[in-house]
């Protein structure tokens, strides 16, 4: 692997004389978005509103969908002042941007789109318009994301590819010359190539990227093939997305790279909408592209410290407009100032994302029927998949104690109720996780646990939550012989190990 | 006061598979999945009217139409092919039961909604 270019090359040379080939003007972009963080908040707030403003009179004139939901109800654009009045507007859900997909659209020949397609979460991708004029606006946005982390333009970066199916086929030569020339590395992924995390690993340590991004779920896994070679000295930061970002994970990524971690909530349908300051208070909102609501289930604004659902609108696009559009995922309000500076409000966290990756996907919704209203039904949450019991100790406390390491990446606190499931003489019982030394491997029996599970036996771990129904993240482990961590499973049906 | 409720059975069904060597958990037609309002990765009590076995794993998504019902992993122990079973999800739930019962055929096709409990 030929090693990175000199940064300052990149940044002064290469990469202005690329964009410039492009003249997209990312960089002039970058600069007025960058500038728009520290503004203050009362600014930001009334500058969202003119946007805002303008986006609701132009879909009521131009987007046959608004031009008809607001006849229809009665919305007048123009009324529309505050937060409040904003809650009269429908919100709009993924069924409905099916359905209505081409009256969605908008009707003025000016727009140009770009297709775009969201990863197929619940087996059903959305197709998508975007404006082509919002393209160098997201590069721009995710840049300026890079820079909260201490990582500059020209510095080499290596990203973790998402899971599912590549959008145009897999990389090109192109593609591949073009990334070698912006410094830009992509790891290789993907849960079923043998190994893939292992030369994740030896790529990150010997390339020396100054930045890692990926999703969450790839990064923890490659935060645990690191180990203890750890990552190349040049590392400043990790970027995250994709799945939720718990504790734990937080944990495993932030001590396996020995570099903070930048979390990222993003999606298809917008790019990067809130992103972590390193003052790691929450996620900002890029406040001056998107409106962003968290609501009630009642569809009333959560008070801060409250979860509620996370409602987007794009305040750019005009070709697709998206307005009040449902994500599906879960977030907690923020009534602090972040002590960074930045005007952008905060999201103290984000609860759950709908956005699927190796070993968590959206959980089906069920039919609209009584089985699914209003009710709270446990879900599996963790899997540790055949690990081997190490010991059997009658005379402690009933419980099965874990190796420290399995707990973090299954997902798994000490003092959990677990369903152990034998699969060597198929005993199944409840009990409580303890924890073990980190890296022992140790799977230890205790009490009368002993009695049923004994050193030598193979089992299942699992422990369950209790869900809305609404999408969870599900850490299932696949171990070796030595309880060892070798890789996050999906499991389909029908398949062996 | 939340109570804990039937919220999902699907009555009957014949297991079409039983296996240690298969990862995981109860593999069901999704079609049924979709009828009896269970989700992907619901805790699920499957008790064996056969042998009288009961256990508690977890739901992973089966073809649709295929009819399966797949028992994988451990559970195979206590579950074999062609025993009938009865499955179950419950939930927390502040308001009356209405939990959908599901019955089946001898394949596992969808035959109707049975009436209240």
């Amino acid at each position: 692997m030929l090693p990175p270019l000199p940064a300052a090359i990149v940044r002064h040379v290469i990469y202005p004389v690329y964009r410039g080939m492009r003249s997209d003007r990312v960089l002039d972009i970058l600069d007025r978005l960058e500038l728009s963080a520290w503004r203050s908040p009362g600014e930001i707030e009334d500058e969202a509103w003119r946007s805002l403003a303008q986006l609701l009179s132009y879909a009521a004139a131009q987007v046959p969908y608004y031009r008809d939901l607001f006849s229809e109800t009665g919305i007048d654009p123009a009324r529309i002042e505050s937060g409040r009045d904003l809650l009269s507007i429908p919100l709009l859900d993924r069924d409905t941007v099916r359905r209505q997909r081409k009256r969605l659209v908008t009707l003025d020949p000016v727009r140009r789109g770009h297709r775009m397609r969201t990863r197929g979460t619940a087996g059903e991708p959305l197709d998508l318009w975007i404006d082509e004029s919002d393209l160098p606006l997201r590069r721009a946005n995710i840049l300026r994301g890079y820079r909260w982390a201490g990582f500059d333009i020209g510095e080499p970066v290596a990203v973790l590819p998402e899971g599912g199916p590549p959008e145009s086929g897999g990389m090109g030569r192109r593609e591949r010359w073009k990334n070698r020339f912006n410094n830009v590395l992509v790891l290789p992924a993907g849960e079923d190539a043998e190994g893939s995390v292992e030369a994740a690993a030896r790529a990150v340590s010997s390339w020396g990227p100054a930045l890692v991004a990926g999703p969450v779920v790839a990064l923890e896994a490659l935060a645990a093939a690191l180990g203890e070679k750890g990552a190349a000295r040049r590392l400043g930061a990790v970027v995250s997305y994709g799945e939720t970002m718990t504790r734990g994970r937080r944990e495993t990524i932030e001590k396996g790279f020995g570099v903070p971690l930048f979390d990222r909530y993003q999606m298809r349908e917008f790019s990067a909408i809130a992103m972590e300051c390193p003052e790691h208070r929450g996620l900002h909102i890029f406040s001056d592209l998107f409106h962003v609501e968290v609501l009630r289930d009642d569809g009333s604004p959560a008070a801060p410290g409250e979860s509620g659902e996370i409602v987007v609108t794009g305040l750019t696009g005009r070709y697709m407009p998206l307005i009040r559009y449902r994500t599906g995922d879960r977030a907690v309000p923020s009534a602090e100032a972040c002590p960074c500076g930045r005007g952008f409000p905060l999201l103290e966290r984000i609860e759950g994302r709908r956005a699927a990756g190796p070993g968590r996907k959206e959980a089906a919704r069920p039919a609209a029927g009584a089985g699914g209203r209003a009710t709270e039904r446990l879900v599996v949450k963790s899997k540790i998949h055949k690990a081997h019991v190490t010991a059997g100790a009658p005379d402690d406390i009933d419980c099965l104690r874990i190796d420290a390491k399995l707990l973090e990446l299954g997902d798994i606190a000490a003092c959990e109720r677990i369903l152990i499931v034998n699969a060597t003489n198929g005993a199944r019982l409840e009990t409580i996780a303890l924890e073990a030394p980190g890296g022992s491997g140790t799977i230890g029996a205790g009490g009368a646990v002993a009695g049923m599970c004994r050193p030598g036996d193979e089992i299942g771990v699992m422990a369950f939550t209790w869900s809305d129904g609404s999408p969870g993240s599900f850490s299932n482990i696949l171990v070796d012989g030595e309880n060892r961590f070798v890789r996050f499973l999906t499991e389909k049906a029908g398949e062996m190990l | 006061m939340k109570r804990l409720f039937l919220k999902s059975m699907i009555l009957k069904a014949t297991v079409t598979l039983a296996d240690l060597r298969y990862v995981g958990s109860i593999t069901i037609d999704e079609d049924l999945i979709e009828r009896a309002g269970l989700s992907e990765h619901e805790n699920v009590h499957v008790v064996d009217r056969t042998n009288g076995n009961r256990l508690q794993t977890y739901v992973i998504v089966g073809e649709r139409g295929s009819g399966v019902i797949g028992i994988n992993g451990a559970a195979a122990h206590l579950v074999s092919e062609g025993d009938v079973v009865d499955i179950m999800a419950f939930g927390w739930s502040a308001g009356a039961p209405c939990p959908l019962i599901v019955e089946v055929d001898g394949r596992n096709r969808f035959e109707r909604f049975a009436g209240e409990v």
